[in-house]
């Protein structure tokens, strides 16, 4: 089903591309949020994502990786809006109303707060590593392929990754923070 | 003790969970408005066919190509129609003609050296431009409406006009609607009303990304016209060319216009010597340090010398900053909480206008991710933004303030005061925006 809107959009038509993109949409804001940590960012990686899908699509050649492709131009897509970082400072965007979430209980505060800050200070490749890992839930030689690195690259990334964000709530427990020493026990 | 691997997996996917699980309608729609303006990579650019619902001018202009090209008459020194062997080219290189090649000299016998055409400046629309100089203009009287968008001749627009009226070129500006982006704006504009064929949609222009006076904008021809939308903030500034076959006209038109803006990008941080305060200013700007503390009792005065202050190159525009601490009951959390100190602040200054802070205050943000609120407020003689918090101290607040209005002839070359204060503050990482 995918296949044939891919290949009806492939060829130019914009109703089946707007079935892709309602499709993939969640799923790539889901992806560009958890690298940026920011949903204005995050939604203009996706807008920037899907008017690139659109342009290159004929450049695709295996229909059937649309998906990791698409996965793999937010990705880009959010690495050029960390690049940019806050030299938007001139456009006038109003930020949402609201940031929709769901909060998990089993996390402290400190906790969130830490992976948070450690998060932010990683570079984008090691974030995008660790979110295609630890929220896509992909393996690493899926992570490889679909971000298009070797598999070592990958591990290494990961590795920094994790290592700085343990840091961090190592950090935290060395604290005289009581409650997130328990929930990390 | 130390995390082990399981517990970390836990608690960093558990955090990875938390956030957003759907796209808005409103991206979606914003990036299939502009995938309806954009072009797959695979397909050859060229200008669009003329098609069957060519305009009366349009029509007029390919007669006359028609005529003049079977007379062999070329030696006109000025017109309005088509230049004979002129082939417009697509805006995906958008130049001005060059002054060695023939289609240049026929440019310039038709329309003139652009660096000697006319100025023209809307001070409805914020944007100055050249036309050639043969020709007439007529500003716009009225604020232009998108009902009026195939109205060649509205009053809405900036009109400018070929001495025989067979070429038009128009221009204004509009607000982006709340809740719509710019590139939405585009797609409803191209919309054609039900029973109308339709002039911008469906395949029929052909639109680039390109770049009028450094902005990102996006320019093409539809068969029939020439146009170029220009996002700035929330404004879409739009210029055409009312005729299929002048595209050198229109790139040398584009290449005239001056939308101002300001940069903050470009600005030169001050470090305070009596406040806590780091801010970004234009270069070129004069400053004055604070010479004393400011107090509440000063707020009357509005501008003071216990403000740092900064001077624009004229001497018109005044930019201020400084902080004031709070009483040590003050709780600041939350925008209503900064609303009510910006009352106070204002009856102290013995404003008429105090009532109405909540309807004219614009939510701000510093700090884009945490969000930590903060407000602008227009008044009768100033715009003034309020924050505390985050990476601005706590225990005061911190106050940044333009004294001329908002619509002031002063602050229009930097798109008003507010736009002008806003910039000031992205240099403090304050942000338009609404606490969470």
């Amino acid at each position: 089903m995918q296949s044939a809107l891919v290949e009806r959009a492939r060829a130019g038509d914009e109703e089946a591309f707007a079935s892709l993109a309602r499709a993939a949409g969640d799923r790539l804001l889901a992806i560009a949020f958890r690298i940026l940590r920011d949903l204005g960012l995050a939604e203009d990686a996706v807008q920037q994502t899907l008017v690139s899908a659109w342009t290159d699509l004929p450049n695709l050649r295996d229909v059937e990786r649309f998906d990791a492709w698409i996965n793999r131009l937010v990705v880009h897509a959010c690495y050029r809006e960390l690049r940019r970082g806050r030299q938007r400072v001139s456009t006038v965007r109003a930020l949402p109303l609201e940031l929709p979430d769901r909060r998990d209980d089993a996390i402290s505060v400190v906790q969130r707060d830490q992976l948070d800050r450690g998060f932010r200070r990683l570079p984008p490749d090691q974030r995008a590593v660790f979110v295609f890992h630890h929220y896509l839930g992909l393996t690493l030689p899926e992570v490889a392929e679909q971000l298009g690195v070797p598999l070592g690259t990958v591990k290494s990334r990961l590795h920094y990754a994790t290592n700085s964000l343990r840091a961090g709530l190592e950090a935290d427990l060395r604290s005289p923070n009581e409650s997130s020493r328990e929930q990390l026990a | 003790m130390s995390t082990t691997y399981t517990d970390f997996d836990r608690i960093a996917e558990a955090w990875l969970a938390e956030g957003p699980a759907q796209l808005s309608d409103r991206v979606l729609d914003a990036a299939l408005g502009e995938v309806h303006l954009a072009h797959q990579r695979r397909r050859r650019l060229s200008v669009p066919r003329r098609n069957s619902t060519m305009n009366k001018f349009a029509a007029l202009g390919a007669a006359a190509v028609v005529v003049l090209g079977v007379v062999g008459v070329v030696s006109l020194t000025r017109r309005d129609a088509t230049v004979p062997g002129t082939t417009p080219t697509p805006i995906a290189t958008p130049s001005a003609p060059s002054s060695a090649s023939p289609t240049a000299d026929a440019f310039s016998l038709a329309f003139g050296d652009p660096t000697t055409w006319h100025g023209f400046t809307s001070e409805r629309y914020l944007y100055s431009l050249r036309f050639p100089a043969d020709w007439s203009s007529e500003r716009a009287t009225a604020d232009w409406n998108i009902g009026e968008h195939q109205d060649i001749t509205s009053a809405g627009v900036d009109r400018f006009i070929s001495p025989t009226g067979s070429i038009r070129m128009s221009a204004w500006s509009v607000p982006v609607p709340a809740g719509k982006t710019a590139y939405g704006w585009i797609k409803d504009y191209c919309t054609p009303p039900p029973g109308d064929p339709g002039w911008c949609d469906e395949g029929r222009a052909i639109f680039e990304d390109t770049l009028v006076d450094g902005h990102r904008a996006r320019a093409g021809g539809t068969g029939e016209e020439w146009l170029a939308f220009v996002p700035i903030d929330d404004k879409v500034f739009v210029f055409a060319v009312w005729q299929a076959t002048e595209e050198p006209l229109f790139r040398a038109w584009l290449d005239t216009i001056h939308i101002p803006s300001i940069d903050p990008d470009t600005f030169v941080m001050f470090q305070s010597d009596q406040y806590a305060i780091k801010v970004g200013h234009p270069p070129g700007w004069a400053i004055e340090r604070a010479d004393h503390t400011w107090s509440m009792s000063e707020a009357a005065a509005g501008a003071t010398s216990g403000q740092d202050a900064f001077i624009d190159p004229e001497g018109d525009v005044r930019v201020s900053a400084w902080s004031v601490p709070f009483d040590p009951a003050t709780y600041i959390g939350s925008q209503a909480d900064i609303e009510t100190w910006v009352t106070a602040y204002c009856q102290a200054a013995g404003r008429s206008d105090c009532d109405t802070i909540h309807d004219r205050a614009v939510p701000l943000c510093v700090e884009h991710a945490d969000c930590h609120p903060a407000l602008l407020v227009p008044f009768a003689d100033s715009v003034q933004a309020f924050f505390c918090c985050g990476v601005h101290p706590a225990d005061r607040m911190t106050i940044v303030a333009v004294w001329q209005p908002d619509d002031d002839a002063s602050v229009q070359q930097y798109g008003g005061g507010r736009k002008l204060l806003q910039s000031f503050l992205a240099t403090m990482n304050v942000w338009p925006g609404k606490a969470r």
